[in-house]
Parts: structure tokens; C-alpha cells; sequence
């Protein structure tokens, strides 16, 4: 069986599929051409985080610039 | 008072060791001259006059028995309201936010306050760093201090403008994409990024964990570099901070250029993108002043300006959203329009592009480094265009594109703007100096050198006070 794009489903109706899976509902209905425009850039990545989880938690694998430090 | 408006950190600092300046005096006149500026300029979000008279007078009293701290004691600062203040709201000048108090105060004020600074307030920005002039908000958009129609730059937009109307000697502002550095061309001050781990970030509102720095803005490049010495060192609350003690900025900062040799990147801005003739005349006779200071100034090549942002922009977007995520989700509305459409493609940005742009940071990183070794610092322009009017929100979008800063947010290295000079119209030029990591030292001497020779810091907008204040600030 191959995966062919259903015709019937529109580019609003993908675009609503998408903010949906993101959480993004209430700004979809809110401001469709805003989410609209942002889906042009990617599609669904991470699951959502538990509600306890904060979002200001540092990522582990963090930048470090003394890496490319080269001796004088 | 003019003449208390423009003292600089280090006259003010010399002034109040030897006793002939009193810090609740400077103070009062600053608190004077914020409150017969703050009509037209909006640089300021919340003053804390309460807490900067009971610092000064703090600061007074010890000075008065001897015991001084340093170049910073008794000395008046802003910052950002992206940094926390113990009793206050970090809005981000955002809605958001109106309902939040800092438990605790952010490292870098934490380290300012040690070293006896004394807290003005607190400054407007665009919303969470990230957003743009707009009047969608709670507190109206800083004023460009050269021509009020136009766009200060931002995000540490409150920043750039208080610093060159002289409400604040120095201001703690943040940078991931430029947002100290575009700031201080557009208002013609001085505004280093340092590099990436040099100043703890804990206590301030994250943008993009891996970008975001904290630097200062000043109206001098040795204000600046004490400054920066004043809040650099590690904290083992950021966890990016750098496990090393900070250099001394200030020492070397009269050494001159003479020898040194100097990359040139002008592809960036005569190839990749075409700056306008103001920007690139300025840079190309910065350079002529830089030669004839006695360094050797040569073009280098570097990645294209497209790939360096290309790879900083899918980085922060990715992390911007992170952060972002439950509030787009749950209460989308309370956003300004601007800052909804920068922050919400995040959330499509496939998992696969945010790793290839780390992989490609970490070349473009080896590439710099390669690019380094023969060469002492590394100038090129910050801004390609002027600012334009600051409710032209298409061309505002258009001009964060057209930058040169964010290529060093993704190598991490130090940077910072300097004016240099001012168009037919009245508006200040920038170009930026860049260095290998953590030699914050080598880049402030050599902007030094060039600011020296060339007297572009000492000029200042004409401040337009409010009438019914006006009598306190003359």
C-alpha cells in the first residue's frame, strides 16, 4: 500500500492538523494566517512536556566556547 | 546638570573616590533628568528611586569612611527589565509578565549591587527580547535619541537610548542576535557581547539558551570594560558560565594598535549584502584610521553572512519556542502581533534542521578559529542599513535580516559596536570589533585606540526635556 496525499485534504486543513499537534489550537483559531506562515518553516518535533517540567530548564548539551580557545 | 548627565563611569568613579562628588547628588540628578526625559524618550519601564537613593546614600557613607569598592561604587546603572530584581517584575515588556516578582536578584545585579553600584531602574526592550517597536503593549517603545521617528534598534532598546540621552552612565542590556550591539549603533553608544559563559545569565529571562549573553552599554569603550569587569566571573547557577577567572579588561586598553594586524571581513557587507553607502563609507574610513594608528588591516573570507545567520537564526527560533511554548499555547492573545509571528514558527522547525545548525555552528566555530590565527581582532560593519521609522514594521523586519552580529553569537566570540561617525542626516554609523574568545581585553584596546583617534563617542544627541521638568535638569 503507498502512502498517496489524500486531494480532498486543503492546505487550511493541514496547516489547523499541524498547529494542532503542536498545541497550538487557541492561536490557530485565534490567527490562522499567523500560524499559517509559521508552519512554513518545519513540521511537529517534540511531544509536549510534563506540566512540571519547567521551560526555562537549561538544555544538557550547552554551547562552551573554551573549546575552539586556541593558546596565544 | 548637563554636565552630571554626561560624566562618565570612570570621571564619575574618580570624582566620588576623591570626594568632590557626592553619589546621592549624582543620583538625584539623574533621577531628575529621567523624570524630565522619560515623556519623550520612554527609555525607562520602572525607576526604583527609592532603592537608588538608599543605595547612593549607602554608598556615600561608606566611601565616606574609607571603605570604596571599586570603579563602580557609588556609580548609577539601569538594566534591561529581562533582569531580576529581588521585590519587582521582570515584565520583558511583555503583558505576560505584569503579575510576576523576582524572588531574588539576578547575578549580574547581584554583582553590580556588591560592588556598590547604585539601581536607576529598570528599562524597556522589545517584548521578551525578541519582538519589535510596537505599540501593542503595556509600556510604549524607547525613542531613537537622534530623530524620535525613528527606531532605536533593540531588543535592549530602553538600554542604547538612556545611555546616549544621559539618564544612565551604563546600562546591562542582552545579546542573541545583536541586541546589545544593534542598540548602541542605532543610538550611537558603545555595547559589547562578550563572549558566550563571560557573564552568568542566571536570574535572566531566557531567549535562546545557547545564543543569549549579557553585556554592557555605555557611552565610553573604557566605561564599558569596567563595566564588564564588574559583573564577568563564573556562577555556578548559569550552567554555560565559564569556569575561569575574567581577564583584566582595563589594563592594556591604552596599548594602542600600533603593529597589530586586523581582520577585515567586507564581504559580509559589499558581497553577501550590500550595505548602504553611509554604513560602508564609515567602515572603510575606519579602517584608513586604523592604519594609520600603525595596525595592519587585511581582508579575510569567511562562510557567507546567509550561512552564519541562516544557522543562528534555526537555533534560536528552535530554543525561543521552547521556552515560549506553554504561553503561545494557552494564552497566545497576550502576545504583541510582532512577537507572535517571530516566536511561533518554532514550533515547525523540524528536530533534524535545529541539529544540522549545531553541527554547522561547530564548523563555522573551527572556521573562525582557523581565521584567528594569524590575526589579532577581526572588524566589519553591525548594521547594514539606517534605521528606518520605527512604525514601519515591514522595513523594521527586513532590517534584522540585513545585519552583521549575529555571526558572532553563533562562534560565541567577543564583540563589540563602536560609532563611527554620523551621516548628513544627523545619524550615528557603527562598525564592530571581534576577537578570539575570551579576549575581551585585545578587542576593547583596540576599540579604544579607534575611539580615541577619532572622538565619535564624545558626541551626544540634543536632549528634548519635558517644560515642567526642565528647570530641574538646567
Amino acid at each position: 500500500m503507498t502512502a498517496t496525499p489524500d486531494p480532498a485534504i486543503t492546505d487550511a486543513q493541514w496547516v489547523r492538523a499541524l498547529a494542532q499537534a503542536r498545541g497550538l489550537d487557541r492561536a490557530y483559531a485565534l490567527f490562522p494566517e499567523v500560524v499559517a506562515a509559521a508552519v512554513t518553516r518545519g513540521t511537529t518535533s517534540m511531544s509536549p512536556l510534563p506540566a512540571t517540567f519547567s521551560p526555562l530548564t537549561e538544555p544538557a548539551v550547552a554551547f562552551d566556547p573554551a573549546k575552539f580557545e586556541e593558546p596565544k | 546638570m548637563s554636565d552630571l548627565a554626561f560624566l562618565t563611569i570612570a570621571e564619575a568613579s574618580r570624582l566620588i573616590r576623591a570626594r568632590k562628588l557626592s553619589p546621592v547628588e549624582f543620583t538625584k540628578a539623574l533621577l531628575a533628568r529621567i523624570d524630565a526625559t522619560e515623556p519623550t524618550y520612554h527609555a525607562y519601564i520602572a525607576v526604583t528611586e527609592d532603592l537608588a537613593l538608599a543605595q547612593a546614600k549607602a554608598a556615600e557613607a561608606a566611601i565616606m569612611r574609607g571603605d570604596w569598592r571599586g570603579p563602580m561604587h557609588g556609580v548609577p546603572y539601569a538594566t534591561k527589565d529581562i533582569f531580576d530584581v529581588a521585590g519587582m517584575a521582570t515584565t520583558c515588556h511583555s503583558k505576560l509578565r505584569m503579575a510576576h516578582r523576582a524572588a531574588a536578584d539576578a547575578t549580574a545585579t547581584t554583582k553590580l549591587r556588591e560592588a556598590g553600584a547604585v539601581l536607576l531602574g529598570k528599562l524597556a526592550l522589545h517584548e521578551f527580547a525578541t519582538g519589535g517597536p510596537t505599540q501593542d503593549l503595556p509600556w510604549p517603545a524607547a525613542r531613537n535619541p537622534w530623530n524620535l521617528d525613528l527606531h532605536p534598534g533593540g531588543s535592549s532598546s530602553g538600554a542604547g537610548v538612556a545611555v546616549a540621552i544621559g539618564t544612565a552612565p551604563g546600562a546591562l542590556g542582552t545579546d542573541t542576535g545583536g541586541s546589545v550591539r544593534n542598540p548602541a549603533t542605532c543610538c550611537g553608544v558603545v555595547g559589547m557581547k562578550p563572549t558566550y559563559g563571560t557573564v552568568s545569565r542566571a536570574g535572566v529571562f531566557p531567549l535562546s539558551f545557547s545564543l543569549d549573553n549579557v553585556g554592557p552599554l555605555t557611552r565610553t569603550v573604557e566605561d564599558n570594560a569596567i563595566m564588564l569587569q564588574a559583573i564577568a566571573g563564573h556562577d555556578p547557577a548559569d550552567p554555560a558560565s565559564a569556569r575561569r577567572e575574567p581577564a583584566d579588561f582595563t589594563s592594556a586598553l591604552n596599548a594602542g594598535v600600533k603593529g597589530l594586524r586586523i581582520g577585515l571581513i567586507a564581504h559580509f557587507y559589499d558581497e553577501d549584502m550590500i550595505a548602504v553607502p553611509e554604513q560602508s563609507a564609515a567602515i572603510a574610513a575606519a579602517v584608513d584610521v586604523l592604519r594609520r594608528l600603525g595596525a595592519e588591516v587585511k581582508p579575510i573570507r569567511l562562510s557567507s553572512l546567509q550561512r552564519y545567520s541562516e544557522c543562528g537564526r534555526t537555533i534560536h527560533i528552535a530554543e525561543a519556542y521552547a521556552v515560549h511554548e506553554r504561553d503561545l499555547q494557552e494564552r497566545p492573545q497576550d502576545y504583541a502581533p510582532i512577537t507572535r509571528r517571530k516566536l511561533l514558527p518554532g514550533a515547525f522547525i523540524p528536530a533534524i534542521d535545529y541539529l544540522k545548525a549545531q553541527q554547522l555552528r561547530t564548523a563555522l566555530c573551527a572556521e573562525f578559529a582557523a581565521a584567528m590565527r594569524d590575526l589579532d581582532a577581526v572588524i566589519t560593519l553591525s548594521s547594514l542599513d539606517m534605521p528606518c521609522r520605527i512604525d514601519d514594521d515591514e522595513t523594521i523586519a527586513k532590517t534584522y535580516e540585513r545585519q552583521c552580529r549575529m555571526p558572532f553569537n553563533v562562534t560565541g566570540t567577543p564583540a563589540i559596536a563602536v560609532p563611527t561617525g554620523f551621516t548628513a542626516a544627523g545619524l550615528p554609523t557603527a562598525m564592530q570589533i571581534t576577537g578570539r574568545w575570551f579576549d575581551e581585553a585585545m578587542v576593547y584596546r583596540v576599540a579604544q585606540a579607534y575611539c580615541e583617534a577619532t572622538g565619535w563617542c564624545d558626541r551626544h544627541p540634543a536632549v528634548k526635556v519635558a517644560e515642567r521638568a526642565a528647570s530641574l535638569v538646567d
